[in-house]
């Protein structure tokens, strides 16, 4: 939290949330120290966080699903649909005149989560073939989408000329930059628990790595469960791009990186990857703004220059079943 | 109480798959479904596990149609395996075999569980694989692991959940058990489909090689061009003129020298009358 253009001392961090707690002046601070971390730098750490864990579980629900650790929201193309769903959001949102309102910041949410949901058919239906996601088709139809809907969302944003929905370059490649407290709110209240209930539906995920029919022949509602998960994942996702934009690979690297860490049941990798995430991202954020400091990176240039090297070793890894 | 199908039958386009096929399966039966290929065995058990619905003719299982079962209910009172399926991400041998307890214990294995596993795999010759990365498994080894899986859905457990059936009588559809496996877990696998049928399971298997169907089998159904053409005793169904019909080559039946059932032998060479 200190760590940024304005600099502000670990002993003056503890300094000031003291003082927002009511207690004098520890250690000296500046009032532009204050704002600067109540303001912008928590609300940013906390928003940095839960956008960290909503990839990872994400990634860990589109995985699970999928039946394939090469499965990223964020390439398949349901990012994408969801930036494009927030950017019309936004531009909803100023044309209604809530755009500054959690009312706004919640239509932005939603209007991210159908859009998600949208690409999430549009993805399970191109790659699916009896019943079975087929995961170099769908990779194949995620750079179609990706691209289209990145294409479509410039349009929007073109077209709006509205300054609150940034740029093309805050949808595709995100930055927290302008984070805000209600941001923080919508956040938290979607991505813990969507977490938790994917880490209650774990058992019936490591059934389903056996085989859709051979899940189904152990009693479980493979339908109800595809319909659960696919929500979890749009919901995750809408939540994420609409806070930040789309960040590539957080939800491919982080739950492959859990499972050899914890072990491949569902219940622990949705866990382990909600914390990890939170925890790369954040790191993450404050290379982005300190690196090339007072100029700011996206963020999703850092995680790409981790994660694109990662796909290729996974790619590499996994090429002999991918190959069947 | 049986599971039963009658006159089943099964169409994939214009494709007939299966026709009027009738077969019951009684608890503490092994019933074994041969023939050639693409005579429609695997087509049988998707139709009797309930993976397709039949374009005419019922499934039951103990006196109620299979879509009447609660999904948990059927789990619990029924396994399928199915041919080699790959199991996603690095699950161990053991954590696929305890997926059979599933139904059972709802994602928190107990002890007895455990139990039921450990000597499963002990019974599949496992035991050293247990802590082996499935997808790093051979054919043979997968299928072991796979067969375990199967049989730990229905079997007995020392300490039972409480949603465990009160009835011993189970079921085991089987998709070839066998077919990767060398001679000696051949003959494991099989003394370990007796045994549980011994308990009250009624056994359902496909399998190509006719002297382990001879050898172990209460019944078998043999199968051509989607029909079942026989079913009894192997004695009865195992006939050099029946099976030269039916698999199209000249076969030699005689009585196994040791033991009280026949001994089927092809012979390439000889003439077909």
């Amino acid at each position: 939290m200190g760590i940024g253009a304005v600099a502000i001392s670990p002993a003056e961090v503890v300094a000031i949330l003291l003082g927002q707690l009511g207690l004098e002046q520890v250690w000296e601070y500046t009032d532009r120290q204050e704002t600067v971390l109540t303001a912008i730098r928590i609300p940013r750490v906390l928003a940095t966080a839960l956008v960290g864990a909503a990839w990872a579980g994400a990634g860990v629900a589109v995985q699970g699903l999928y039946r394939t650790p090469l499965a990223d929201p964020a390439l398949v193309g349901i990012g994408g649909g969801a930036a494009l769903g927030a950017a019309l959001g936004v531009a909803a949102a100023v044309s209604l005149g809530i755009v500054a309102q959690l009312s706004g910041t919640l239509l932005v949410t939603v209007s991210a989560f159908v859009a998600a949901l949208a690409a999430a058919a549009i993805v399970y239906r191109v790659a699916s073939a009896s019943g079975r996601v087929v995961v170099a088709t769908m990779l194949l139809a995620g750079i179609a989408l990706s691209a289209f809907f990145a294409a479509l969302t410039a349009l929007v944003v073109a077209a709006s000329r509205t300054p609150e929905l940034g740029t093309v370059a805050f949808w595709t490649l995100g930055s927290f930059a302008g984070v805000v407290g209600r941001d923080v709110l919508v956040a938290g209240v979607i991505v813990i628990p969507a977490v938790l209930v994917l880490a209650r539906l774990g058992p019936r995920l490591d059934a389903l790595a056996l085989g859709e029919t051979e899940a189904g022949h152990l009693g479980i509602d493979v339908p109800r469960l595809t319909i659960a998960v696919t929500v979890i994942f749009a919901l995750l996702t809408a939540v994420a791009v609409a806070v930040a934009g789309v960040i590539a690979f957080v939800a491919l690297m982080v739950p492959t990186v859990v499972r050899a860490w914890v072990g491949q049941p569902h219940r622990f990798v949705a866990i382990g990857a909600g914390l990890l995430g939170a925890t790369f991202l954040v790191i993450a954020d404050v290379l982005a703004r300190s690196l090339f400091s007072p100029v700011e990176l996206s963020i999703g240039v850092i995680t790409t220059l981790v994660g694109a090297p990662f796909f290729l070793w996974l790619l590499l890894r996994e090429r002999g079943l991918l190959a069947r | 109480m049986t599971y039963a199908a009658s006159e089943i039958t099964v169409r994939v386009g214009s494709a007939t798959l299966l026709e009027n096929a009738s077969l019951e399966v009684q608890p503490g039966e092994i019933v074994a479904v041969a023939g050639p290929n693409g005579a429609g065995k695997t087509t049988l058990v998707r139709a009797l596990s309930g993976d397709v619905d039949p374009a005419a003719g019922s499934v039951i299982m103990a006196g109620r149609a299979l879509r009447q079962w609660p999904p948990g209910e059927l789990a619990r009172r029924r396994a399928v395996m199915s041919t080699d399926r790959a199991v996603a991400f690095a699950f161990s041998a053991q954590e696929v075999a305890l997926m059979g307890r599933m139904p059972l214990h709802g994602g928190d294995p107990n002890d007895s569980d455990r139990a039921v596993i450990d000597s499963l795999l002990g019974a599949v010759d496992c035991t050293h694989l247990a802590a082996r990365v499935f997808a790093t498994l051979s054919t043979g080894e997968r299928q072991r692991v796979q067969l375990a899986r199967a049989i730990a859905q229905v079997a007995d457990a020392d300490d039972a959940h409480e949603s465990a059936p009160e009835t011993s009588e189970r079921y085991l559809l089987l998709d070839e058990p066998t077919s990767s496996l060398d001679p000696a877990h051949q003959h494991a696998a099989m003394r370990l489909l007796r045994r549980e049928a011994d308990a009250g399971r009624g056994v359902l298997a496909v399998l190509h090689d006719l002297n382990l169907a001879a050898a172990y089998a209460d019944r078998v159904a043999l199968m051509h061009d989607a029909r079942i053409v026989e079913i009894g005793p192997p004695s009865q169904v195992l006939r050099a003129d029946l099976l030269e019909q039916v698999f199209e080559m000249p076969m030699l039946v005689i009585p196994h020298p040791h033991l009280p059932h026949p001994l089927v032998i092809a012979e390439p060479h000889a003439e077909l009358d």
